[in-house]
C-alpha cells in the first residue's frame, strides 16, 4: 500500500513537471516559468550537460553574461538570457529586471576561448556558443534569490 | 600621509586597513571587500575608511568619501546581492542573478570584449582591466560613496573614473585616473 502512495506521487510530479505552457503564458510569466520548469528541478539538470536545460526550456536564449568569477583566466559560468544583449545591457543599467538563469560549469571555461566567440557574437547567444558551452557539465544552476 | 591621496579626502586620523590576494585572483578590490569597508566605516563611525590592496602588479585604495552615500547604497542594494557558494561562504562577487550582479558583469564583459588583447596571448590583461571597469562602474554609477585610487608609475594614488563611448555602433567601457 505504501508503495502505491509513493508511486502515484511520482507520477504527479512527472505529469506536472512535463506540463507545456503555452508560449503566450511563457512571455507573460518568465520568471514563473523558470522557476517551475527549471529550478523547481535543477537535479534533473546538474552533473549533465547545458544543451538538457537549452533543450528542455520554451524560451530560446538569446544572449548571455559570463562570469569571471575571481580568478583571472577562466570564466566560472554564464547567465542566460532571453532576449538580445543590446536590450538587456540597456535595461540593466536603467536598473530594470531582465529574467536569467545562472549556470555554473563542473569544469571553468578558459577565458579566452569565451573572447573568441564574444568578438562574433557581442553576447548573442549564437551557434558558436551552443557548440562550446552545450556539452558542458552543470554543477549547479541558480535563479532570483539564489534559488 | 595626505599628500599622495590628492583625490580624496584624507587626514592624520585617518585609519586604514590592507589585504592582499593570491596571485591568481584579479588584483583589484572586490566587490564584497567594497560592502566590508563601507560597512566597517559606518560601524567605526569613520574611524576607518581606506582599504589598501596590494597586488605584485598594481596597488589600490578603496576610499570611503561618503558613509551617508554609502548608507543609501547598502539600503537600496543590501548584502543578499553578494554572491554565496555553496556551503554559504561569499566567493567576494556579485549575486550573477541579482540585477546589480548582471549589470555590473555585462559592463565587464562588453569592457573584455571591445579589448583588441582579449582571446589573445595577452588575454589576461584584457581581463584585468575589465575587471577593474566593471568595479569602477559599480561604484560611481551606483552611488556608493566610495572611490577606487589606484597607484600610478610615480607612486601617486589617483582616483579612477568610469567612462563609456560608442564607436561604429559598438560600445566600448574602461577605467582611467582622473587628472
Amino acid at each position: 500500500m505504501i508503495i502505491s502512495i509513493i508511486f502515484v506521487k511520482n507520477v504527479l510530479a512527472e505529469s506536472s513537471y512535463r506540463r507545456d505552457l503555452p508560449l503566450m503564458t511563457l512571455n507573460q510569466d518568465t520568471a514563473k516559468y523558470l522557476q517551475e520548469n527549471i529550478l523547481a528541478h535543477k537535479e534533473r539538470f546538474q552533473n549533465r550537460s547545458l544543451n538538457n536545460i537549452l533543450n528542455e526550456l520554451k524560451l530560446p536564449v538569446k544572449s548571455y553574461i559570463v562570469s569571471f568569477g575571481r580568478k583571472v583566466g577562466t570564466i566560472k559560468g554564464v547567465s542566460l538570457i532571453f532576449e538580445n544583449f543590446h536590450n538587456a545591457s540597456e535595461k540593466l543599467h536603467q536598473h530594470k529586471s531582465v529574467h536569467s538563469l545562472f549556470v555554473e560549469f563542473e569544469t571553468p571555461v578558459s577565458s579566452a576561448a569565451a573572447a573568441r566567440l564574444l568578438k562574433v557574437s557581442n553576447g548573442n547567444w549564437l551557434t558558436g556558443e551552443s557548440e562550446l558551452y552545450g556539452p558542458l557539465i552543470i554543477k549547479n544552476i541558480t535563479g532570483p534569490h539564489g534559488k | 600621509m595626505g599628500a599622495p591621496y590628492s583625490s580624496a579626502n584624507i587626514n592624520s586620523n585617518t585609519v586604514a586597513i590592507g589585504h592582499d590576494h593570491d596571485a591568481s585572483s584579479f588584483p583589484q578590490p572586490s566587490p564584497y571587500d567594497i560592502y566590508s569597508l563601507g560597512e566597517l566605516a559606518v560601524s567605526t563611525n569613520g574611524q576607518i575608511t581606506m582599504d589598501y590592496t596590494v597586488f605584485a602588479s598594481a596597488d589600490y585604495v578603496l576610499v570611503v568619501t561618503d558613509r551617508n552615500q554609502f548608507n543609501t547604497f547598502l539600503t537600496n542594494n543590501p548584502e543578499s546581492n553578494l554572491e554565496k557558494d555553496s556551503g554559504g561562504n561569499y566567493t567576494g562577487d556579485l549575486d550573477p542573478n541579482s540585477n546589480i550582479g548582471k549589470d555590473v558583469q555585462a559592463i565587464g564583459q562588453a569592457a573584455y570584449n571591445a579589448d583588441p588583447r582579449a582571446g589573445t596571448s595577452n588575454d589576461k590583461l584584457a581581463e584585468i582591466d575589465a575587471n577593474e571597469a566593471s568595479l569602477v562602474y559599480l561604484l560611481s554609477t551606483y552611488g556608493t560613496g566610495i572611490t577606487l585610487l589606484k597607484k600610478d608609475s610615480s607612486g601617486q594614488y589617483k582616483a579612477m573614473h568610469f567612462s563609456s563611448s560608442t564607436v561604429n555602433g559598438v560600445n566600448t567601457y574602461s577605467s582611467s585616473p582622473c587628472n
